[in-house]
Parts: structure tokens; C-alpha cells; sequence
């Protein structure tokens, strides 16, 4: 059973370059690795962590973020 | 059989010259007409070479690295370089071990642990630049602050920076006007003498091995395939750092002032609510994007409804998709909290710059400093700045008048 509640980030890290929009934008969901590259911290459960995962979304010049039920 | 237009196509010939010292005031004007009407256009500069101005176009291309290659980043095709600057004239699969030395020397967390060393550059600069009533804002700090960064994560000696600063201008831009074989002469004169500077800051550390955690060290201890780098390697990459690091940054602040000093609302909020300062420094990349890199097709490939051959240049300015009106709106206008914002100006795919984590450091810290500092400034209007292009556009002057507003 999914929560419609919960919105998990996901990175497609071959189409990932590190550009770092996601974790500037929302760095309660991403952190970032030793090179720079996204780890997903976990799911948006609020309002506001959501509205920051599609600014994330938007924002990434690779198009490489998806979203899903989490 | 196609019918589709090629570079020998008479309506798609432009006279676009990118180094154009004419065009430096007017080039959005230019891009916004080319995407228009030819959005894939052919100049016949330089031997001839396409230019692209449609975002999804040029984000297609950059994202394509094996249909189009970075052998050839320029147009002409040398600044200067011996052999190819690395990693960014590398295909993969080496361009990827490549990266993976380079990436962690300019890494988020690495750059996160400099700030304080970033300001420390940034207050000494504003001091004097405090006490005066005009200044040229390139020499008194654009200029100076990314070479002291640079010179400091190298490791090397900060008295060097206006050397520095002299091989990448003459590199970036040549000599406006001359000849092509004129230039291609000043510019490899330039790379020589840079080439020379770096192989002896390694000779320097060969007999005496300086700090290992600054980026001259980290790379002599590097290995690319089990093996050491060889200093030819090690002098491509510098020369790029080099390249990538002093002017673009320099053009950036330079721009940005230029905008607040026209634009004393968007100036107040920088000033009244720094909170904003990353999003302008986002929007301000957008809205001046300074690189203007070059690729060459390795097959034949169609570009929107044009057929582009193998061995085919194109110019993909960065500043051109940028401004798309299909992707951002009101491209025209700055908007410092604008959303969404995914801009090329650090360009997307494999050759994303690798120092775009530390240029947003540099632009974020400088802006805040400045505009705790000195929250008027305006042009002189008997002085006005000079700007020039080159395929990394930025500002030769910057006279500014300190503590007063327009």
C-alpha cells in the first residue's frame, strides 16, 4: 500500500551531471556525495517538502528527477 | 531521399561572428532573431559553422557527447593549447576517469570548507575598494578576487595572478580585428608561457612536495588507469582550470554589478534580503551566461529540421538558450526569485563545468559582502563599461562610483 502523502525522490544518475540543483533546492530530501553527485535523503511528507521536491523537479538542467508514491 | 536544408542551404546563411566586437551591445537582439528565423543557422566565419540558439536544441546536443564531440570546443579552432585541455576536449570513456580525479577537487563539501578562507579574500578587496569614490570594479576586485581563489586552491603564489590573468585574456580573446594567423601566433605564444609556468610550479614540487590537499599536489599524486599522470596530462588540465576559472567568474560579477547598479530595486533587495542572494546568483546566470562552447558532429545527425554531416562545427551559446522565450518566461527580464530556473549557463551532460560548485560559492559570498558593504553604487555615465564577446563573453572596465545611487 502507497501514502499519497509521501512523494519519494528518485535521481537517474546516468542522466545525472552533479550540477547540485536538487540538494540547493531541497537539502532535506538530497544530500550530496563525496563528488557531488544526489543521495536521496527520503520522502516529502509535508507541504513544504513537496512544493521543494517540484521546484527540485523543475529546476534540474538533466531532467533526471522522478517522483513516486512513497 | 531528404529534403531537408543543409549548410549549403542559401537561406540558412548568417554572417554571425562571435567575436565580433560590433555585435558585443546588441548579441541578445541577435540570438533572439537567428532563433526566430533560423534557430539552426549557418555563419560563414571562420570556415563556416552552425549556430544553434533553441534551448532544447543545445540541450540535446551537450547531452550527446558520442554524435557530438568536444575535440573541437573552438572556433577558430585553438586558443593556444598544446594537444587537448583536459577533461573537457575528452570524449568518453576517458572523459570519465578524467572526471572522476577531477570532481572531488571541486567538490560541494570541499567547497563548503573554503568559505571562510573565500571571504577573508573578498573583505581584504572591499576595504580599499571602501574607500574610494570611483573605481574600475574589474581591477579593484572582479578580476583579483578569482584569481587569488585559484592561486590559493593551487597552491601557488598569489603575486602571480595579473601573469595569469594576462595568459587567459590573450587566450580568450586574441586580438580582436587581427588575423586569423595573428592570432592564432599571440595565442600560442600565451599558452607557452603558461604551459612553462605550470610545468615549473610541478618541478618546484618534485623536489619539494608542498601541501598535499591543495589541487597541484592532489593531481601529481593522481592515477588514471593505474598508472601516474604524465605532466603533459597535468598541464592540460591546469591550463583548463586556468581557463575556466579567472574570466568567466570575473565577466559574472562584472555583469551582475553592472544589472544592480542600472537597477537600484533589484540592487535593494539583494541588500535588504540577502536570503535571496543564491536565487539572484541563479537568475544573474541565466540572464549572462558568458560560455560559448563548439562541437563537431562525428555523423551525420539532424539539428530541429536541418541536416548537419559529419565533421560539421556547431556553436551552441549558452547565453542563446537562455533566453528562450519556449522555456523561460519573459526571458528578457530579471527576475531574482524566478522558478523554475533550469538554466545551461554551466552547461548540462558529461562536460557540466566541474567548478560550477566553487563559482556559485565565489558569486554568493561576493554579492553578500559587497552588499552589506556597499549597498549604493552606480555607473558613470561619462565612463561607461566595456564589454566584449569571445566565446566566453565578459567586461574589459567596470567604472563604478561608490556610495551613490541612480
Amino acid at each position: 500500500m502507497t501514502d499519497e502523502t509521501r512523494q519519494l525522490p528518485a535521481v537517474d544518475l546516468s542522466a545525472c551531471n552533479g550540477h547540485g540543483r536538487c540538494y540547493m533546492t531541497a537539502p532535506d530530501l538530497f544530500d550530496c556525495d563525496d563528488d557531488g553527485f544526489p543521495v536521496v535523503v527520503g520522502p516529502a511528507t509535508t507541504d513544504v517538502g513537496q512544493r521543494d521536491l517540484q521546484r527540485a523537479v523543475a529546476n534540474c538542467p538533466e531532467q533526471a528527477i522522478t517522483v513516486s508514491a512513497g | 531521399m531528404t529534403d531537408l536544408k543543409t549548410s549549403e542551404s542559401p537561406d540558412l546563411q548568417v554572417d554571425f561572428d562571435i567575436h565580433s566586437p560590433e555585435d558585443v551591445e546588441g548579441v541578445y537582439d541577435v540570438y533572439r532573431e537567428l532563433r526566430g528565423e533560423r534557430p539552426v543557422a549557418h555563419s560563414s566565419k571562420y570556415g563556416g559553422h552552425w549556430v544553434i540558439t533553441s534551448y532544447d536544441d543545445i540541450h540535446d546536443i551537450v547531452r550527446n557527447p558520442n554524435v557530438f564531440s568536444s575535440r573541437v570546443l573552438n572556433i577558430p579552432d585553438s586558443i593556444g593549447q598544446d594537444g587537448e585541455m583536459i577533461p573537457i576536449q575528452i570524449d568518453p570513456p576517458d572523459h570519465t576517469q578524467y572526471r572522476s580525479i577531477i570532481n572531488p577537487l571541486f567538490s560541494p563539501k570541499r567547497m563548503r570548507d573554503l568559505e571562510p578562507r573565500i571571504r577573508d579574500v573578498v573583505t581584504e578587496l572591499l576595504d580599499d575598494v571602501v574607500k574610494k569614490k570611483k573605481v574600475d570594479f574589474i581591477e579593484a576586485f572582479a578580476r583579483e578576487f578569482p584569481s587569488r581563489v585559484f592561486l590559493a586552491l593551487m597552491g601557488w603564489n598569489l603575486d602571480d595572478a595579473p601573469q595569469l590573468n594576462h595568459w587567459v585574456d590573450t587566450m580568450v580573446l586574441g586580438v580582436p580585428g587581427a588575423s586569423e594567423e595573428e592570432n592564432n601566433a599571440v595565442r600560442e605564444a600565451a599558452g607557452i608561457e603558461a604551459y612553462a609556468y605550470f610545468a615549473e610550479m610541478i618541478d618546484a614540487r618534485t623536489e619539494n612536495p608542498g601541501d598535499e590537499e591543495d589541487i597541484t599536489q592532489i593531481l601529481m599524486n593522481s592515477t588514471f588507469d593505474g598508472r601516474e599522470l604524465t605532466q603533459f596530462e597535468i598541464l592540460n588540465i591546469l591550463l583548463l582550470m586556468m581557463i575556466g576559472g579567472l574570466h568567466t567568474v570575473q565577466g559574472q560579477i562584472a555583469h551582475t554589478i553592472i544589472h544592480m547598479a542600472e537597477n537600484p530595486q533589484d540592487r535593494k533587495q539583494l541588500v535588504q534580503n540577502p536570503d535571496i542572494i543564491p536565487s539572484a546568483v541563479e537568475e544573474m546566470l541565466r540572464y549572462e551566461s558568458a560560455i560559448c562552447p563548439a562541437r563537431i558532429a562525428t555523423e551525420d545527425v539532424v539539428v530541429g529540421e536541418v541536416q548537419v554531416k559529419a565533421g560539421e562545427r556547431v556553436l551552441i551559446p549558452f547565453a542563446a538558450a537562455n533566453r528562450d522565450p519556449d522555456k523561460f518566461d519573459d526571458p528578457d527580464t530579471v527576475d531574482l526569485t524566478r522558478e523554475p530556473n533550469p538554466h545551461l549557463a554551466f552547461g548540462a551532460g558529461n562536460h557540466r563545468c566541474v567548478g560550477s560548485h566553487l563559482a556559485r560559492l565565489e558569486l554568493r559570498v561576493a554579492f553578500e559582502e559587497i552588499h552589506t558593504r556597499i549597498p549604493d553604487y552606480r555607473l558613470d555615465p561619462d565612463d561607461p563599461p566595456v564589454r566584449h564577446l569571445s566565446q566566453v563573453k565578459g567586461v574589459h572596465r567596470l567604472p563604478l562610483i561608490i556610495g551613490e545611487s541612480l
